[in-house]
């Protein structure tokens, strides 16, 4: 806990927030000069530049989240297959710092916030629910702008919402993190519908792209601790990111998730492979040179008009891993998150709606009923 | 808007230190105007000249008035030369010009407007020529030391290159500069800004560049039938066979299409 306090310089607490149950918390765990009431946001004049973006993360601002909290995953453009999943956003911008980051893209406010209202969100999921979807396979992800638990350990909001997930057993809660943040929510009562997830990458890409984050080897024993206690796990080989040694890395990867887990502990996986608005181009090339695979990588624009690798580079990739994945035991299932169908099908032979054991992860009718709400 | 006039005073009585060296001159028929005993109109007058002194409180309704568009250099010299001629005054000047010219102060302008200065006085006339905004320029703020890579700049502004490959030329040259390529590399050699363009894609890309030129000639031996091209391209993220069929007779097409079954074949061994 003394670590994450110290990664921050100020808390800003919005005078409208000063009641909430994590103003009150963030108010017992740091020192009284490093916390003050605002009346107004924090306003960031124009588009941010690469040192206040990186201070940003430094900065922490509570306030009440004033729109709607539960929206679509971004993935859900034509032509792109993607999962049938909810995003529950509670904050905005995160504490690590990835040389990819897609919130590099957009965010224009120079403090990382948090919202101080998530009885609000809860309030809404609790319509959704009496609006016919209780019964449905709804799956509600909380790591779209900000990390799901990476920040845990001083909003304790993973205990809220698994507390609440208790209630509604045909949906699933889904965290997902590159922290290894979990003995917080370790033990609380559940309903087996939550799961941790992991996007892992080899420790060389974490040592040189995944900046602040927890190393595999910490993240692998988080997901292990998570397993003991009933959660359950998924993992996202995601980004996928090329580099002269990939193969050895990425099968040294694989190769140690199969010797630590059980296909049927890890149900869902996902690949997926480099990709980023050509807009935070800029951001990162300012931020982490031209040093970073990431900056370095040879990417075109696609048909969503994201940069990525070749479509050939991106097929290899995953077909690697799948294979790798096969020949220790061909029960692993890998899904290919932010994907055309032509890349399903050249990969793995059929449609993302061709195959069986994705039929919960893709049904329209869900998520049309989910968005009428 | 309304600027009222003062006094005329000789332009000899006149500080010249606001000139930011404007792309146009001002137009004779009208008498240069000050500011604050400062000009902001008519730098070249002859000190015999008269400059119209204008009401105290209308700086930036001046500027817009006696220069109703400014490129972005032409905005980072003006006001360069306003923080050093009024420091006092500066942040009240700043934000509002910059407004009066389409654009919001913001730190990540102010330090492109910062690089932007450090370069030669062609490249930013060639930015505000071709219209520039500070996106564009971006490519300037990852490098660690712009004076490095100024040959490159001076070398761009004399391409007759068009906004968006000019655009794209900066992005790719700064790149490859700080990926180590030698700034005599990059140097354009060659008129052509297209084939200057695709080299540089080529060295930025230089992978994908090999397996494709590896493939378009290797497509190019393939046994096409007669009317028929067959070209290795890219298409954005993917590349693959592009083909043109001339063909005139249903009988014809379906005896090209049987060929170009075995060239399918032939596809597939090499994928
Ligand atoms: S952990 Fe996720 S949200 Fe945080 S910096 Fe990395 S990519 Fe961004």
């Amino acid at each position: 806990m003394q670590e994450l306090v110290a990664k921050f310089e100020h808390v800003y607490i919005d005078q409208t927030a000063v009641g909430s149950s994590l103003a009150r918390r963030l108010r017992e765990l740091f020192p009284d000069d490093r916390v003050s009431v605002v009346e107004a946001p924090p306003l960031a004049a124009g588009e941010l530049s690469a040192r206040e973006f990186s201070r940003s993360k430094r900065l922490l601002y509570v306030t009440p989240f004033k729109g709607k909290f539960f929206k679509r995953c971004p993935g859900s453009r034509p032509g792109l297959s993607c999962c049938n999943y909810f995003v529950l956003n509670w904050g905005l911008q995160c504490d690590m710092n990835c040389s990819y980051c897609y919130l590099q893209s957009f965010i224009n406010t120079p403090m990382l916030t948090i919202y101080s209202n998530l009885d609000d969100a809860l309030n809404e999921l609790r319509e959704i629910g009496e609006a016919g979807l209780k019964a449905q396979a709804l799956r509600v992800g909380t790591g779209e702008t900000v990390d799901s638990l990476s920040l845990d350990p001083l909003t304790l909001y993973s205990q809220t919402l698994i507390e609440f997930f208790r209630d509604y057993p045909a949906w699933t809660l889904e965290f997902k993190t590159k922290s290894n943040k979990v003995d917080q929510f370790l033990n609380s009562p559940h309903a087996g519908n939550v799961v941790v997830s992991w996007s892992v990458n080899p420790q060389h890409i974490v040592e040189r792209e995944e900046h602040g984050t927890a190393s595999l080897s910490e993240r692998l024993e988080a997901a292990h601790k998570c397993v003991g206690h009933g959660y359950r796990l998924a993992f996202h080989i995601d980004p996928m990111i090329w580099h002269p040694e990939w193969r050895e890395n990425y099968g040294a990867l694989v190769d140690e998730i199969a010797a630590r887990f059980t296909p049927e502990q890890l149900p869902y996986m996902s690949v997926g492979a480099l990709r980023f608005q050509p807009e935070q181009r800029a951001m990162m090339r300012e931020r982490f040179g031209l040093n970073s695979y990431v900056t370095q990588a040879e990417t075109f624009s696609g048909r969503d008009g994201k940069l990525r690798y070749d479509a050939a580079v991106r097929q290899e990739m995953f077909q690697f891993v799948l294979q790798r994945f096969h020949a220790h035991n061909p029960a692993w299932r890998l899904f290919m998150c932010m994907e055309s169908p032509e890349t399903w099908l050249k990969v793995a032979g059929t449609s993302p709606f061709k195959q069986p054991h994705m039929h919960d992860l893709f049904d329209p009718k869900v998520v049309r009923a989910a968005e009428a709400t | 808007m309304v600027v009222r006039l003062m006094l005329l005073k000789p332009i000899s009585q006149c500080s010249k230190c606001l000139d930011f060296l404007p792309r146009r001159p001002w137009p004779q028929v009208f008498p240069a105007l000050a500011w604050r005993g400062h000009l902001l109109t008519g730098f070249h007058r002859p000190p015999t000249d008269m400059a119209l002194e204008l009401d105290d409180g209308g700086l930036v309704d001046a500027y817009k008035a006696a220069y109703p568009e400014l490129g972005l250099s032409e905005l980072a010299r003006l006001l360069r030369a306003l923080e050093a001629t009024f420091p006092e005054y500066f942040l009240e000047f700043r934000n509002p010009l910059c407004t009066a010219y389409s654009l919001r102060w913001s730190d990540r302008l102010g330090q492109t407007i910062q690089a932007l200065l450090q370069t030669q006085l062609s490249f930013q006339t060639w930015v505000d020529d071709k219209k520039l905004g500070p996106r564009d320029l971006s490519p300037l703020l990852a490098l660690p030391e712009i004076s490095e890579f100024l040959p490159y700049t001076e070398a761009l502004a004399r391409l007759p290159i068009s906004k968006v490959e000019g655009v794209r030329a900066l992005e790719l040259g700064v790149e490859l500069f700080l990926l180590g390529r030698p700034l005599n590399d990059l140097l354009p050699s060659t008129d052509s800004p297209s084939l200057y363009l695709r080299r540089l894609e080529q060295w930025r890309r230089p992978r994908t560049s090999e397996n494709d030129e590896a493939w378009r000639t290797d497509v190019a031996q393939w046994p096409w039938p007669a009317q028929v091209q067959g070209q290795w391209q890219r298409f954005g993220d993917q590349a693959g066979l592009e083909i043109k069929i001339r063909t005139t007779s249903a009988d014809d097409l379906k005896k090209k299409l049987e060929r170009l079954n075995s060239i399918g074949e032939t596809w597939s061994c090499k994928s």
